[in-house]
């Protein structure tokens, strides 16, 4: 039977049905039509459906969609405002941090995620922070780099 | 030649942001699982529970009856198509064996076979109604270890083969699909020469391509025979004709738009889903979408090929080699097609040497078909030369780097495979790794470095591009090449190049199968190089069309009217720009616009170099790259980030292959580890920094120098990284991965 | 006159020398139409099937469309077999 959920994504009060036993990520992908969030195991391991959970990492594929409710999610279509992209996405893209593409939503949200908690991070605290987050395409260097570059780029705009 | 390439550029060798980058770094990019369509169905697949089993029977009806369940089918839907390689574009494929792969027939040849589908109006339904679905099987004797297949007394996976290649005619059918050999010289009297010989036998595993994204795709038939297809592929004019094929449907009546795809490395070469869907949509009157979950990618999708690679090289004291035999042994799953004679092909051709010879044999087993990966049967040939090689430069105490330049191929010389090398960077990228600082920092204790070599042909093939000009001047590049690395950035710099006008005035497009010329796929390192070519030679005509133009505008002969920075020059006139011609287009000759389609020769091959330093845990057998520097061979690096991208994420493909990646299968034949905790790809905590150096020595078959990139840069790591390992160790293992139980084992046996 | 290299199992097809060698023959074709009817005349096994599976370099570059290529009296033709790719 249908379960009635009320939660909120980005900022926005977002009500919808689903089975007791349906993952987010498919809530998020099937059911709200937010497809920016990736599935590419369903079993927590590679990180491309992370999302922000009430102020945590998770990966949306190890959360019930039912668990959203009265919780706010934060999701890949929240990271951008119109007209300005976040420090990591332009940093992705002036560092050729993305090949495919497939896993940098997972990579935005955990990266923004990291230096909303520590702005000025090592090579290694990047490296271990990410280990979540599978890239098949980049060797992950680029995207280190990226993301190196964008948590001195946010340091300066704050100083 | 080399200077006039090098210096003559504006844009091309910038590393500018991808046209398509904001898409995909705000997820708005849609991938084959992002579609969805109305009144859309949701397809499963029934796969076999044996490794190796004739199905008996197969009963639909129960699933048939259940509620919101609008189609089921097995093979039967599918003509049956006649047996024997065709031609393809870029190797040959046996339709009928394509087809038993989509959806086995009569025999499940591996655990995860395809036997049946069902499309419902949920995924859940058509998860139960597969429960439904009643199939009979007479279980077989299986095999799933290339050397075991080999024995005569395996399981022998298909009656009517009988291995191709042999002297005489095979008395009986085999494992064993084709051996092929290929010699040159006296290798007796090679040896006789040689005052040092070694011989081993090294063991590649099963790796996967291990890509993002799951296969996806949305199809859906029309009531008068039309299908249209969105699915994530490296080539959807591939989808399309196996599609056609399959489903015994014309390709004319076949549409198929690209998806963004999330990673393939020759992975996404064929089909699985699309005619299956296909099928279930036409039965159903209703769109249908299949994604694979990741057990099924890792079931039931073309893995690498593991390999028996069996080497014996022998050398001169001064390092000069006199003979080269080997044996490349290669796994191709449940139907033939190994690339055993292609990595045969790839081994030697970095060296000279007068007496050698390759077998290579192509050997089916229970599992599934594998499918391309990366330089497919290059690493694994690769693996046994280099690594022998550093054991010859070891005993010879001879720097590993010196011994390959005193061999090493140079322009001029006949490649192994045939053909002489035109130009080719070789010695300029040994040179490098030689001078590079990396290949001079000290090692500690518990540390060892390896080097090798890596090969690839490069491929041309058939690209076609379409370039419209809209008023403003503003340019469309329309290409047919699902961008797989940045692929659009190269074709806009390319165009930007070639027309002369501002790199943000180009927006690269890549279209579906009706909107432009047929091309063959992203793969074989050929987009940038073939499709690249293509978009030049439209940017080309469209200048062409300029001069013509802007000559009828002044009134002066088109000879007197040349092109510089994007617009018409002639004495005594003002410039037009191409904004300015654009304008005018509709007086002076309508639409600006131009296509072009080749069938690309004169593909470059490519060189790579690794270097890689280790430091090994004695007490664990951990190993931990402490330093990887590749360098390659590149022609002319269009985006110099992507191409090092390429460079640096093959090289940590080609690590996690040496150290951690491999199929594991329990003693029924079932994969133990479809996932990626088990199957353990590297994470960026496992690495350092990737250190890169391109060389560009300019490819003299291609206008811009373009030589091709993809493929070398997973060539030469793994024979890198074993070389370091018992570098550190002091033994000689010869069988991968190098876990940290082998490593234990190897050093307690020390 | 232009070199023909026949390579590794093409051998099997031709009947000079051990299997897998490498063996060069001389034609007087200069296009590539001719140089397999003169290889045919030579070599009756090497039907249009067998050439068919092979690819072609002509003075060390792979050429797709061989049969709008022409040779000059110093080339050098070498069937290779087909590869596939990643």
């Amino acid at each position: 039977m249908a379960i009635h959920v009320t939660t909120s994504i980005n900022a926005e009060p977002v009500e919808f049905l689903c089975e007791a036993d349906d993952t987010l990520v498919h809530v998020l992908r099937d059911t709200l039509n937010l497809t920016g969030t990736k599935e590419g195991c369903s079993t927590g391991d590679c990180g491309a459906c992370t999302i922000v959970l009430d102020g945590r990492l998770a990966c949306s594929c190890l959360v019930l969609g039912v668990e959203a409710e009265g919780k706010s999610i934060e999701t890949i279509e929240g990271v951008a405002t119109p007209g300005a992209l976040h420090a990591v996405q332009q940093s992705l893209l002036d560092h050729a941090g993305l090949q495919c593409g497939i896993c940098t939503p997972g990579i935005v949200v955990a990266a923004r995620a990291l230096l909303e908690r520590n702005a000025d991070p090592s090579e290694e605290e990047v490296r271990y922070w990410l280990a979540g987050n599978l890239c098949r395409c980049t060797g992950y260097d680029k995207i280190i780099r990226a993301v190196l570059a964008a948590a001195q780029d946010l340091r300066e705009a704050a100083s | 030649m080399r200077d006039a390439v090098t210096n003559r550029f504006k844009v091309i060798g910038t590393r500018s942001v991808r046209p398509d980058g904001i898409e995909k770094v705000t997820g708005q990019a849609n991938y084959g699982a992002d579609y969805s369509l109305p009144g859309m169905l949701w397809a499963k697949v029934l796969r076999s529970p044996h490794a190796h089993a004739r199905i008996t029977s197969i009963d639909l009806s129960a699933a048939l009856a259940m509620p919101g369940v609008h189609a089921a089918i097995t093979s039967d839907v599918f003509p049956d198509l006649k047996a024997g390689m065709e031609d393809s574009g870029e190797g040959e494929v046996d339709f009928h064996d394509l087809s038993c792969n989509v959806m086995a027939r009569d025999k499940v040849l591996y655990h995860g076979h395809a036997v049946a589908a069902v499309a419902a109006t949920s995924e859940r339904i058509a998860e139960q109604a597969l429960a439904a679905i009643k199939v009979d099987y007479e279980v077989l004797p299986h095999v799933v270890d290339i050397g075991v297949a080999m024995a005569a007394d395996a399981p022998v996976l298909h009656q009517d083969m009988f291995t191709v290649g042999l002297a005489e005619p095979a008395a009986a059918p085999s494992n064993i699909a084709s051996r092929s050999e290929i010699s040159q010289g006296d290798l007796a009297a090679g040896f006789a020469q040689a005052d040092i010989i070694v011989e081993r036998s090294y063991r590649i595993p099963t790796a996967h391509q291990g890509y993002i994204e799951p296969h996806a795709c949305v199809v859906s038939v029309n009531q008068d025979g039309q299908v249209d297809i969105w699915a994530s592929s490296q080539g959807h004019f591939m989808v399309r004709d196996y599609t056609s094929k399959v489903l015994g449907v014309a390709v004319g009546s076949i549409k198929v738009t690209p998806a963004e795809i999330g990673g393939g490395f020759g992975g996404k070469t064929t089909v699985y889903l699309e005619p299956v869907a296909a099928a279930l949509s036409a039965r159903s009157g209703r769109p249908v979408k299949m994604v694979m979950t990741r057990e099924e990618v890792f079931r039931a999708t073309g893995p690498a090929a593991a390999g028996i690679v069996n080497v014996r090289i022998g050398a001169r004291d001064d390092g000069k080699l006199t003979a080269m035999d080997s044996e490349v042994i290669l796994d191709a799953g449940a139907y033939k097609g190994s690339p055993a004679a292609t990595g045969a092909r790839c081994m030697y051709a970095p060296y000279n040497c007068d007496n050698r010879r390759t077998v290579a044999l192509d050997v089916v087993t229970n599992t599934a078909k594998t499918a391309a990966y990366r330089a497919p049967g290059a690493p694994q040939a690769h693996l046994g030369v280099e690594c022998v090689l550093n054991e010859i430069a070891d005993s010879l105490d001879i720097d590993p780097i010196d011994l390959r330049l005193l061999n090493a191929v140079d322009e001029g010389d006949r490649a192994f495979f045939g053909a002489k090398y035109r130009a080719i960077g070789l010695k300029q990228t040994l040179e490098a790794a030689k001078a590079h600082p990396n290949y001079h920092r000290p090692l500690a204790n518990g540390q060892g470095r390896g080097v090798a070599v890596g090969f690839w042909f490069n491929f041309g093939l058939q690209s076609s591009a379409t370039i419209n000009v809209h008023e403003g001047g503003t340019v469309a590049v329309i290409t047919g090449n699902p961008d797989i690395g940045g692929s659009r950035a190269s074709m806009a710099l390319m165009a930007a190049e070639a027309l002369g006008v501002p790199l943000e005035t180009i927006k690269p497009h890549i279209a579906d199968t009706e909107s432009v010329g047929y091309n063959d796929l992203t793969g074989g390192s050929r987009t940038t190089f073939a499709s690249g070519w293509a978009v030049i030679n439209a940017a080309e005509k469209i200048v062409e069309s300029c001069r013509q133009r802007a000559a009828a505008l002044w009134e002066v002969d088109v000879e007197t009217v040349s092109w510089a920075d994007g617009a018409a020059v002639c004495a005594g006139h003002d410039p037009l720009t191409l904004a300015q011609l654009a304008a005018k287009a509709d007086v002076t000759g309508g639409p600006l616009t131009a296509s072009a389609s080749l069938n690309a020769k004169g593909a470059g091959p490519g060189f790579a170099v690794s270097l890689c330093d280790v430091s090994v845990d004695r007490d664990t057998g951990k190993v931990d790259i402490i330093s990887f520097t590749a360098l390659q061979d590149v022609g002319k690096a269009i985006h110099p980030g992507y191409v090092e991208g390429q460079m640096e994420g093959g090289a940590v493909q080609g690590i996690g292959w040496a150290l951690n990646e491999e199929y594991i299968f329990d003693s029924q034949g079932r994969l133990e580890n479809p996932g990626f905790l088990d199957y353990r790809m590297p994470v960026a905590s496992d690495l350092p920094m990737i250190d890169t150096v391109i060389i560009e020595c300019p490819n003299p078959g291609h206008p811009y120098g373009v030589r091709g990139v993809g493929e070398p840069p997973i060539c030469a790591p793994m024979p890198a990284v074993t070389t370091a390992v018992n570098h550190a160790i002091g033994a000689h293992l010869t069988t991968l991965p190098l876990t940290p139980e082998r490593v234990l084992a190897a050093l307690d046996s020390l | 006159m232009p070199t023909v290299v026949l390579t590794g199992d093409l051998r099997r097809y031709t009947g000079l020398g051990e299997q897998g060698q490498i063996e060069e023959v001389q034609v007087q074709a200069l296009n590539y139409r001719a140089v397999r009817r003169e290889l045919q005349a030579m070599f009756p096994l090497l039907e249009d099937a067998v050439l068919d599976k092979y690819g072609v370099a002509i003075d060390g570059v792979m050429v797709q469309t061989p049969l709008l290529e022409t040779l000059e009296p110093d080339s050098e033709l070498v069937f290779i077999a087909k590869i596939a790719a990643g």
